[in-house]
């Protein structure tokens, strides 16, 4: 892998720094998203949130966590093509997955902790005497916990390529300096340094392997957390097919994730956007998709859950929401134009992500309807915009990470880049901060 | 590598993971398939339907007993009965009123009454939930839930077909689940707080096995009253409360009608697909097979860059 490593660079290079307008505005939203927490820590769930005992889970669960983790998706499906296919070419879009993918598995269970009820016992999942074999959300919380850990390890050589044998800290943690120093030396050491004998791979290559295992693992489990709810459920979700089909469209959005994540890059930092690769991944996408929305359809008949799309419901709707923007992305990235065009491209996925986004939030929110509960549990201000923060807190660190690490792809630059002043390396840097 | 070879290795290493869940499970390898004459020692408890006139003193008893807080509508104003209602952090138990024959009071048409509580499972859905085991079924019977153990996920309250357990959603450091103990703490000294209280004796507390022989003998005797099955006796793969009805159980929103325990579904999944850890691992061994080629194949071609 390692004889692999693609021409990339850092935006601080470039002369572009973390604070911009924009970056405030975001950080504002950041501000409201912890007022909501505030909120809850202090006066409980009631005070923030719509849910009571017949809604148990809202949004919180269905975006914030089921959202999140399905387009953290980019970054196994970037790792499987690039590294274990050997699709080398996808190095550079690989870095970016495994970064959005870090972001997406960290702000999931950030929201889970504040979503808890008795949240200072998290760690209660982790520890043998509380193991629950039969609980599907226990393999859940166990797949999501140690694929975050394989994430962050995926991460690190991105943080010991530039800043082993380098690091500086800003006062004061610049007296961890030595610190890092040594963790990212020895982090070095074990992942990338020892090469196994006979296969002649570095220990990493494992991590990737299980961080691919572990997602598949995880992505279906997640379909199956809503079987148990059995008729509670409404019919046009619930099937025994469910982590089939959360397993299918993980793999199916992973890379308009990646394409779309790209083209916002490309952007902002006025690159061109490297539509020659991206046209390659989304070629594979109309076949993801394609065979997701079959299987879908032919779930959806198999069952007989057909009859209710003619019955009046939300649930109709927004099933129909959900699908309609799947079979729009599924045309769109259908047409060689639309896989060859920026935009066009940039449009198929974001609908395919929306599509998705969708179907978690309907699967484990909307589509539940408890017998006999007459209201309908619907989002309160305070749910939304502490979603909203979240959602900010991903691009503004995916932004604190884009120019402090090395991810992006050199060169292809089409505007005049910011000045870049000659400063002392690592002036206001930062590394790993794991120490 | 063309498009074709990636599509088919994708749906292979797909497969692996999917093949798992195609294998159907051992029904004792998921905890299931237990025999109905284990739970005939169960405490349990007989309710018939037909005595119960919906006065609420049950209510009131679980209140007293549980320790829970006041409602804001006494117990004694049976207007309350007029919105169908749940159990909340006031009572665990819950009447609500029916009208099955109709509901014009003008042709006297009578009300059904029926009371809703922990049916406290054979095969609980909420103990194969709960991710930490805070809630267990009891060998005597009763599903109890551990406070210490609990994080406070609520997937407990996702899967109660019966939506039953009630969540503080209003304490920020220390909400807990309630639900109905079959006053454990009670018993066997004393008769659970409802049953000890109800004016009409509508329910009889004992063992399950008892329970259900007296209520078969009392639907025989009265075929003309009750309907002829036990709500409770296989449903939902048999619960610890038995309801005589009067009326089929649908009529007085009684929907869960499946004989098959909640988590039993979920469960196969979940077991077939970690069997031995063996799909897991076979996706593990098969991907590794697939990176170590791809890398075997870069040293040959010596980095000839970019394929395709």
């Amino acid at each position: 892998m390692s004889n692999h490593e693609p021409q990339v660079e850092r935006m601080y290079d470039k002369g572009y720094r973390f604070f911009t307008p924009g970056t405030w505005v975001l950080i504002g939203l950041i501000m409201i998203c912890a007022g909501v927490a505030f909120g809850r820590f202090f006066f409980g769930l009631s005070a923030v949130t719509n849910l009571d005992n017949d809604y148990p889970w809202g949004i919180w669960k269905g975006i914030n966590i089921a959202t999140f983790i399905v387009l953290g998706a980019a970054g196994f499906t970037m790792a499987f093509i690039a590294h274990i296919y050997g699709h080398h070419k996808y190095s550079t879009l690989s870095r970016q997955g495994v970064v959005f993918g870090l972001l997406c598995y960290t702000f999931a269970p950030i929201s889970l902790l504040i979503d808890l009820g008795r949240y200072w016992l998290f760690w209660h999942p982790i520890f043998p005497r509380w193991w629950q074999g039969n609980s599907v959300l226990f393999e859940v919380a166990i797949c999501v916990m140690l694929y975050l850990t394989v994430l962050l390890i995926e991460f690190m050589p991105f943080v010991i390529e530039k800043y082993k044998g380098k690091v500086a800290w800003f006062w004061p943690l610049s007296m961890f300096n030595r610190l890092t120093e040594w963790f990212l030396w020895i982090a070095d050491f074990i992942l990338l340094k020892i090469n196994i004998p006979i296969i002649r791979m570095p220990l990493l290559a494992f991590f990737v392997i299980l961080g691919v295992v572990l997602s598949c693992l995880h992505q279906s489990s997640l379909g199956t957390l809503m079987v148990i709810a059995g008729e509670k459920l409404h019919p046009l979700w619930q099937s025994p097919m469910l982590p089939l089909l959360f397993l299918m469209s993980a793999f199916a959005v992973g890379f308009p994730v990646l394409i779309f994540v790209s083209l916002i890059n490309s952007y902002s930092f006025g690159k061109k956007p490297e539509m020659k690769i991206l046209s390659q991944l989304a070629n594979y996408t109309p076949w993801l998709l394609g065979i997701y929305f079959i299987l879908k359809m032919y779930d959806l008949n198999y069952r007989g859950a057909n009859v209710y799309l003619y019955e009046p419901s939300i649930q109709k709707w927004a099933w129909l929401l959900e699908v309609g923007l799947l079979v729009l992305a599924l045309l769109m990235f259908m047409l060689p134009k639309v896989r060859k065009t920026p935009n066009w491209l940039f449009m198929a996925s974001t609908f395919a992500m929306v599509s998705m986004a969708a179907n978690r939030q309907n699967v484990l929110v909307t589509a539940y309807r408890p017998p006999g509960v007459e209201h309908v549990y619907v989002p309160s201000t305070a749910e939304f915009f502490f979603t909203v923060g979240l959602i900010a807190s991903i691009i503004v660190f995916y932004r604190f990470i884009v120019i402090y690490v090395p991810i992006m792809k050199k060169g292809g630059d089409i505007k005049p880049q910011p000045e870049a002043e000659p400063q002392p390396e690592m002036a206001a840097s930062t590394a790993g901060g794991a120490e | 590598m063309d498009r074709r070879k990636f599509l088919k290795n994708a749906a292979v290493t797909g497969g692996a993971v999917i093949a798992g869940s195609m294998i159907p499970g051992e029904a004792h390898a998921s905890g299931h398939g237990h025999d109905p004459a284990e739970f005939e020692n169960n405490y349990a408890v007989l309710y018939d339907a037909t005595k119960c006139i919906g006065c609420r003193i049950c209510e009131l008893a679980c209140n007293m007993t549980n320790d829970l807080d006041k409602p804001d509508i006494d117990f004694k104003d049976l207007r309350v009965l007029a919105k169908k209602r749940r159990t909340d952090e006031t009572t665990h138990t819950v009447i609500n009123r029916f009208y099955p024959y109709g509901d014009d009071a003008r042709m006297n048409h009578k009300p059904v009454f029926l009371k809703q509580q922990c049916m406290h499972c054979n095969e609980p859905a909420c103990v194969s939930a709960c991710i930490v085991g805070a809630l267990r079924k009891t060998p005597e019977g009763p599903v109890l839930y551990d406070e210490s153990a609990c994080i406070g996920c609520r997937y407990c309250m996702i899967a109660c077909p019966f939506q039953i357990p009630v969540f503080e959603f209003d304490e920020p450091l220390f909400p807990v689940i309630q639900k109905c103990t079959l006053c454990i703490h009670r018993i066997p000294d004393k008769l659970p707080a409802c049953v000890e209280a109800c004016p009409q004796e509508a329910m009889t507390f004992g063992r399950r096995g008892d329970l259900l022989k007296l209520g078969h003998g009392i639907i025989e005797q009265n075929t003309d009253i009750y309907e002829t099955e036990i709500y409770g006796e296989h449903t939902a793969g048999g619960t610890s409360w038995l309801y005589l009805l009067p009326v089929p159980p649908v009529k007085l929103g009684l929907l869960v009608q499946s004989d098959v325990p909640a988590g039993q579904l979920s469960e196969t999944i979940q077991h077939s697909v970690f069997k031995y850890f063996i799909p897991p691992v076979a996706l593990y061994i098969f991907l590794f097979l697939m990176m170590f080629r791809s890398s075997r194949m870069d040293n040959k071609s010596n980095h000839e860059g970019e394929e395709e």
